[in-house]
């Protein structure tokens, strides 16, 4: 498979109260065209900061170093991010190139608008088509995220959604212009088990259809570990460990992934209540 | 003996202009330094029930028994006196806590409200609960907003260990913490619980954490009971459509992928 993207020595620093902290130290890795790749590790590793960077979706603030490389259909271009200027169609363009999908669907989601409308104004913008086929491909891609009724979904407002369901719609609205790469950032933390599992199949089934690259960021090994080709593991900035998923889940490299593993309290795993303590 | 019985309880919302039981005649007991765990998708009643006997809320129909009284009957100095002796921890101590305040500060409320240390005895206390806790004593100084997600969670635990309660509520209490951090957590719930007797009513929609800490589990579905039993008997071997449900849906690290 060939690189979609090249992240090549990505720096990344937020201003704190007049202080740069550094969020990510330097992380090279190749996202492959049409591969699922996780991206996993604990709160502050970096992991949305990546996925910001990747998208354009940094803070004006944010100190940004090294390149990511997006070879684009003409020229073979990489941007850096250090000055001067970088080429404007070296750049994916969100929405159009790159679809992301938050934690939170009210954040990516305008709550005065009926979600049809949302989701026909990204086709329009990035498709140029008329409102018209924009509202017909909006109907459509509610259809595919499995929305009961879409006739009226088209009209209904986020309020009147239940969570999977206004996470459907942000997922109709993150593929609507059909990008290449999909991004979803703990898309599915919000939710309770059960929907979670529909989403994580949805999310795969659209993936499947579209031939998108998938980027799922999640703090849940084995959630990642059910949806991805390969895992990358970052701690503190850093990216500690990349590889096949069932490598990383049978043999892995370091001790925090084993530590990551190790602590992850599945079915199977031993309890930790010793039954001496029960009394009923 | 049971720390907790809750009879029929019945509490019932509006949804639009529909009256709804979001939870319908639910019955369970606790005993002492068990603990039961409520599991069920989002909506199907676990907060109203935690609330219910929290007595945040009141029943429209059944009773709560706690330590052998009629709970929702007592008022007065009678129910603050039981009051301190059931305890809650919710998954976001940020909102719980006024963050500005300092950690000396929240221990020391409970303390001196249900009057259980004088104001002279009240910093050793406090050190005493950080220490319970695996917190360092210097601690207690700074604010609430400025130590970190699992100390904050701690920080709950010690408020609610403060009173020597015989039942603590868990509401999603370890659902945001990174699963290192969850683990020393649970840890530590298992090891008050063994040492000081206490029972916990935990709820969670993980059933990984639910099998690894619980004695029993209920779950619960559109605010009814659809089974209940040993928590790793249940979850080995779920009979009703959700059990099933929230078995299938949560992610293994075994399985081979499609
Ligand atoms: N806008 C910001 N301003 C300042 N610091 C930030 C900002 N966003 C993130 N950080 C810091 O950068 C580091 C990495 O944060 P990031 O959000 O990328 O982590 P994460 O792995 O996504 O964590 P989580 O699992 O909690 O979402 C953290 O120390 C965080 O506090
Ligand atoms: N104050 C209220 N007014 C109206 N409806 C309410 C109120 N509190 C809860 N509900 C409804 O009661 C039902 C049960 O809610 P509850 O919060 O107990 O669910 P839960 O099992 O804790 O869900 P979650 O896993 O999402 O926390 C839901 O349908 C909810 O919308
Ligand atoms: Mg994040
Ligand atoms: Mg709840």
């Amino acid at each position: 498979m060939t690189a979609l993207l090249s992240i090549r020595d990505l720096r990344v620093a937020y201003r704190r109260d007049g202080v740069e902290v550094a969020a990510l130290k330097g992380v090279s890795l190749d996202v492959l065209a049409g591969e699922r790749l996780a991206i996993i590790g604990e709160s502050g590793s970096g992991k949305s900061t990546l996925a910001l960077a990747v998208a354009g979706l940094l803070p004006q603030s944010a100190v940004i170093g090294g390149t990511i490389g997006w070879p684009i259909p003409k020229s073979q271009t990489s941007h850096s991010f250090a000055p001067p200027s970088r080429p404007r169609d070296a750049i994916p363009l969100l929405g159009r190139d790159i679809g992301f999908v938050f934690q939170d669907p009210s954040s990516s989601l305008d709550p005065v608008m009926p979600v049809g409308k949302q989701i026909a104004e990204v086709v329009r913008t990035h498709l140029k088509l008329s409102w018209r086929d924009s509202y017909t491909k909006a109907k459509t891609l509610l259809q595919r995220v499995r929305l009961p009724d879409p006739d009226s979904a088209l009209h209904t407002y986020p309020h009147q959604l239940s969570g999977g369901q206004k996470q459907r719609v942000a997922i109709a609205a993150a593929i609507a212009a059909a990008p290449k790469i999909l991004i979803a950032d703990e898309a599915t933390s919000a939710l309770d088990t059960i929907v979670q599992a529909e989403i994580v199949a949805l999310i795969r089934r659209l993936v499947a259809e579209d031939g998108m690259t998938l980027i799922f960021i999640s703090h849940d090994i084995a959630l990642a570990a059910s949806l991805a080709d390969r895992i990358a593991v970052l701690r503190h900035g850093e990216l500690i460990e990349l590889g096949e998923t069932h490598q990383i889940i049978e043999a892995p490299r370091h001790t925090y992934t084993r530590a990551l593993l190790e602590a992850h309290l599945g079915l199977d795993a031993k309890p930790l209540l010793g039954r001496q303590g029960a009394s009923a | 003996m049971t720390v907790l019985a809750a009879s029929s309880l019945t509490k019932r919302y509006r949804r639009g202009d529909k009256p709804f039981a979001a939870v319908d005649n639910v019955s369970f007991e606790i005993g002492p330094a068990e603990t039961l765990a409520l599991a069920g998708p989002s909506g199907s009643g676990k907060s109203t029930i935690a609330r219910l006997v929290l007595r945040l809320i009141e029943p429209d129909a059944g009773r709560v028994d706690f330590e052998g009284a009629d709970f929702l009957a007592l008022s007065g100095a009678a129910l603050r006196a039981r009051r301190a002796r059931i305890q809650m921890v919710f998954q976001d101590p940020l909102a719980a806590f006024n963050p500005r305040a300092t950690v000396a500060r929240v221990l020391d409320d409970p303390l001196r409200i249900h009057g259980i240390a004088t104001r002279a005895e009240r910093p050793r206390r406090i050190a005493a609960l950080l220490e319970r806790v695996g917190l360092d004593a210097g601690l207690a100084a700074r604010a609430i907003h400025e130590i970190s997600g699992g100390q904050r969670q701690r920080v709950a635990i010690a408020r609610a260990i403060a009173t020597r309660p015989s039942l603590i509520v868990l509401d999603e209490a370890v659902s945001a913490l990174d699963v290192s951090v969850r683990g020393q957590i649970l840890e530590l719930l298992l090891d008050l619980q063994r040492q000081e007797r206490i029972a916990y009513l935990f709820i969670s929609h993980d059933l990984g954490v639910i099998r690894a800490v619980a004695h029993r589990v209920v779950i619960l579905d559109a605010g009814r009971i659809t089974e209940s039993g040993d928590a790793r008997s249940v979850i080995a071997n779920p009979q009703s459509a959700i059990g099933k449900a929230l078995v299938a849906a949560t992610p293994r690290l075994t399985r081979s992928r499609p």
